[in-house]
């Protein structure tokens, strides 16, 4: 009992500081965050990001609007142009889906 | 006649100076970078080792480059057609040259409008005809920038935007704002940080009201953002201000008091906004709205902390009941929600966030469970132990020490 309890805690630990990203950028406006601020995205998507013009998260918000604020295309948007697993992808949009709720 | 050096900038800038005057090189007026020299030194002396026929037809254009010694841009747009005598920039006027800026592809594009020191959004599909317009009148207005100055150049790059009427996406002119902004940082460090958004909204303000020099604005912003003044009063004010202000360049003081708040014609300006309202224009009012909030909040909170980007983090909590959300504290299904349904996701975090600063939801219920259950057969044994009395202990083996306590029972 004492290691499935050990296994119950490491796993709810993972998904929490998974979420902490996410919480941490949906709970305020972004303001001039950085587009690795945004859940997902990790710092080599980031870098790609950048020399392409998103260096900042507002940006990647915008190319989000852009496209209607549609889940499936931003995130095929994001895996095709900047080579995102499908993964980060997703939490991206969602992320910024969240935002947009609480926000916009 | 003595040989020069191939490599002048091997000589300090005072060297490189008597030198060419002791060749009869015209210098430049006042004090020039040690490139102006080097390339003077080049150009004259340098080509003295070879026939001189070369070096007499540099002189007319070395004229009108002196005058604009702020580096490779000036020098490479102000002779375009001329002979370059440094190699660096025969290469970079022979890119420039193509003068069919539909034509270059999106990274050239883009490194070329960082050469004219803008720096520009993503370059997609919706962008790109803006970045090329925007390229397309710097080049033609590069080479007639004599200014000594780094305000006027990046004022002109302002400028190409007002007269392309500021069309779909308000992302070019935030951008090129962005080294403007950051040139006057260095002296407004001390003020406010919300010096960044002053200048954001002047410019596109600007955009709708004038096409006139933002030389006058830009430096009045910082007079503006120095005097801090009372905002509220000036409102009204402001927007009037600023176009008087546009005919005045020079009264970057009168300016200052009056036109204070140009912050607050976010206002107006977003009126006049195209109804097109592209994904960052909607952003961008947004954000601004913000800050007017905030600049009144600052003025009626002086003492309140500024942050760098001029936004408060103040913790904005979503309005229960807005926006279609039910009031509901089903914040423990949160994490499986997020990525599949969207309404119970925002409400769980709405509530989420004022009431579990921890990550924890779901374990939490699950360890307090296994937590009641130790403790409770802990009290149970406990009981159990100190009902037991006189009879042969069962447990006594395990517990030497109770026993002890039945007796005093």
């Amino acid at each position: 009992m004492c290691f499935a309890s050990g296994l119950c805690f490491l796993v709810e630990e993972i998904m929490a500081t998974r979420t902490q990203k996410f919480k941490a950028f949906v709970s305020e406006p972004m303001g001039d965050k950085d587009v690795t601020a945004v859940d997902g995205i990790n710092d080599e998507l980031g870098l790609k990001l950048a020399a392409k013009g998103f260096d900042k998260a507002y940006i990647l918000l915008g190319q989000f609007l852009l496209l209607k604020k549609d889940h499936a295309v931003f995130q095929r948007w994001l895996k095709g142009a900047y080579g995102a697993s499908p993964s980060q992808a997703q939490r991206c949009a969602s992320c910024l889906t969240d935002w947009c709720y609480a926000f916009l | 006649m003595p040989e020069f050096l191939a490599d002048p900038s091997v000589l300090t800038k005072e060297k490189l100076k008597s030198e060419l005057i002791a060749n009869n090189v015209s210098l430049p007026g006042g004090e020039q970078r040690k490139d102006v020299y080097v390339q003077l030194y080049l150009q004259h002396l340098t080509a003295r080792n070879a026939p001189a026929a070369l070096a007499q037809p540099d002189f007319s254009s070395d004229e009108e480059r002196e005058p604009t010694p702020l580096g490779a841009r000036s020098r490479g747009g102000a002779a375009p057609g001329r002979k370059a005598t440094k190699k660096t920039d025969k290469p970079r006027l022979e890119e420039k040259d193509d003068l069919d800026v539909t034509e270059i592809s999106n990274e050239d594009l883009q490194e070329q409008l960082v050469k004219y020191g803008v720096t520009p959004g993503p370059i997609l599909a919706t962008t790109r005809k803006i970045y090329e317009k925007k390229l397309q009148k710097l080049k033609e207005q590069g080479p007639e920038l004599g200014s000594s100055t780094l305000l006027p150049t990046v004022s002109s790059s302002a400028e190409n935007t007002r007269q392309n009427g500021n069309n779909d996406s308000d992302q070019y002119s935030d951008n090129e704002e962005d080294p403007k902004v950051e040139f006057r940082l260095e002296k407004r460090e001390p003020l406010k940080a919300k010096t960044k958004t002053p200048v954001t909204l002047k410019q596109r303000r600007v955009v709708e009201h004038n096409q006139v020099e933002t030389t006058a604005q830009l430096p009045v912003d910082d007079a503006v953002m120095s005097e801090g003044t009372p905002i509220a009063e000036t409102i009204v004010a402001s927007s009037n201000e600023t176009l008087v202000v546009n005919r005045v360049p020079g009264n970057f003081k009168h300016a200052a008091p009056t036109l204070s708040i140009s912050e607050f014609s976010d206002l107006p300006r977003r009126t006049p906004k195209k109804p097109l309202m592209t994904a960052e224009v909607v952003e961008k009012t947004l954000a601004e709205e913000r800050r007017v909030e905030r600049d009144i909040l600052k003025e009626m909170f002086p003492y309140e902390v500024s942050t760098p980007t001029g936004i408060s983090a103040s913790c904005r909590r979503p309005i229960k009941g807005a926006a279609g959300r039910p009031i509901e504290l089903s914040d423990f299904r949160m994490e499986e929600s997020f990525s599949s349904k969207y309404v119970p996701k925002y409400v769980p975090l709405a509530d989420d966030k004022p009431e579990k600063p921890v990550t924890k939801k779901r374990s939490i219920p699950m360890w307090i469970k296994i937590l009641l259950f130790v403790v409770v057969s802990v009290f149970l044994f406990v009981v159990y132990q100190s009902m037991e009395t006189n009879q042969g202990n069962p447990f006594s083996k395990y517990l030497g020490v109770p026993e002890a306590k039945i007796q005093d029972d």
